[in-house]
């Protein structure tokens, strides 16, 4: 059929469609989009999708995992992201994981191996920008006041 | 309707069960009942009973398959197992070894 043939040409990107279920094992390389059910575990190379109307209940270990959708079990990989729509069950551990403002999720979250001294010796930390407006004068200067320069310097003491 | 793909490269050890139809280019062993066409292609490996609509095989198949309406074994395609559809069809150059069974009356 020209149809099956075509898709072969394409790339080798794997989807589960919305009214499919997988029960069991699937591993192996590129990316996975989960448009329906998985339930098992998931070992990839590539990044792992799970839609807002996809369901995955599984261990897995993928490149990056994107998370719309529902998600129970454990993930493992470099980067994790929870969008505002995830509902989320289970540990996470990435170097990166981002939990988007109306994600749902309870379990742990591992960022791997840091200390906070050498965390706040890398040249990339961002100020945390406040709307000048919306922050009255006094908060501002307790917020200041509030910060403990002398217990920052004795955690990095500790730690050397 | 989209269809699920099961990519080159990709294992799948289980079930795999639903609406859409099926795209196989990688391996997958276990079972697979879909309510649509099953297609295994030529890089496609396939260890598992197949119940579907349609089936078509260009890739290797080992297993039992049952199809509602039609079972196709391309020129590549490898089969081992017993068939059972009303409708079959062997290309020149495919590979079978296993029973049919073309009875409507079932």
């Amino acid at each position: 059929m020209a149809r099956a043939t075509k898709r072969g040409a394409e790339s080798a990107a794997t989807s589960i469609q919305a009214s499919t279920r997988i029960a069991g094992r699937i591993e192996g390389k590129g990316d996975l989009d989960v448009f329906g059910k998985v339930e098992g575990s998931i070992i990839i190379d590539g990044n792992l999708l799970i839609d807002v109307d996809g369901r995955a209940d599984a261990d897995v270990e993928a490149a990056q995992v994107e998370i719309h959708g529902i998600f129970t079990g454990n993930a493992k990989a470099e980067r994790i992201e929870l969008f505002e729509t995830a509902i989320v069950v289970g540990d996470l551990r990435a170097a990166q994981i981002i939990v988007a403002d109306g994600a749902k999720f309870r379990g742990l979250i591992d960022m791997g191996e840091f200390t906070v001294a050498a965390a706040e010796k890398a040249p990339a930390r961002p100020r945390a920008a406040r709307p000048a407006a919306a922050a009255p004068s006094k908060k501002k200067a307790r917020a200041a006041a509030s910060k403990p320069p002398a217990k920052a310097k004795a955690e990095s003491e500790d730690d050397s | 309707m989209a269809s699920t793909v099961i990519g080159n490269g990709i294992t799948v050890d289980g079930e795999i069960t639903g609406d859409e139809s099926l795209v196989i280019q990688g391996n997958v062993k276990g079972r697979i009942g879909v309510t649509s066409n099953v297609f295994v292609e030529n890089s496609a490996k396939v260890e598992a009973d197949i119940t579907a609509a349609s089936i078509e095989v260009a890739g290797e198949v080992t297993g039992n398959v049952t199809a509602e309406t039609r079972v196709e074994i391309k020129a590549d395609g490898k089969m081992v197992g017993d068939m059972t559809s009303p409708r079959i069809l062997i290309a020149d150059g495919a590979l079978f070894k296993g029973s049919i069974d073309m009875d409507q009356g079932r």
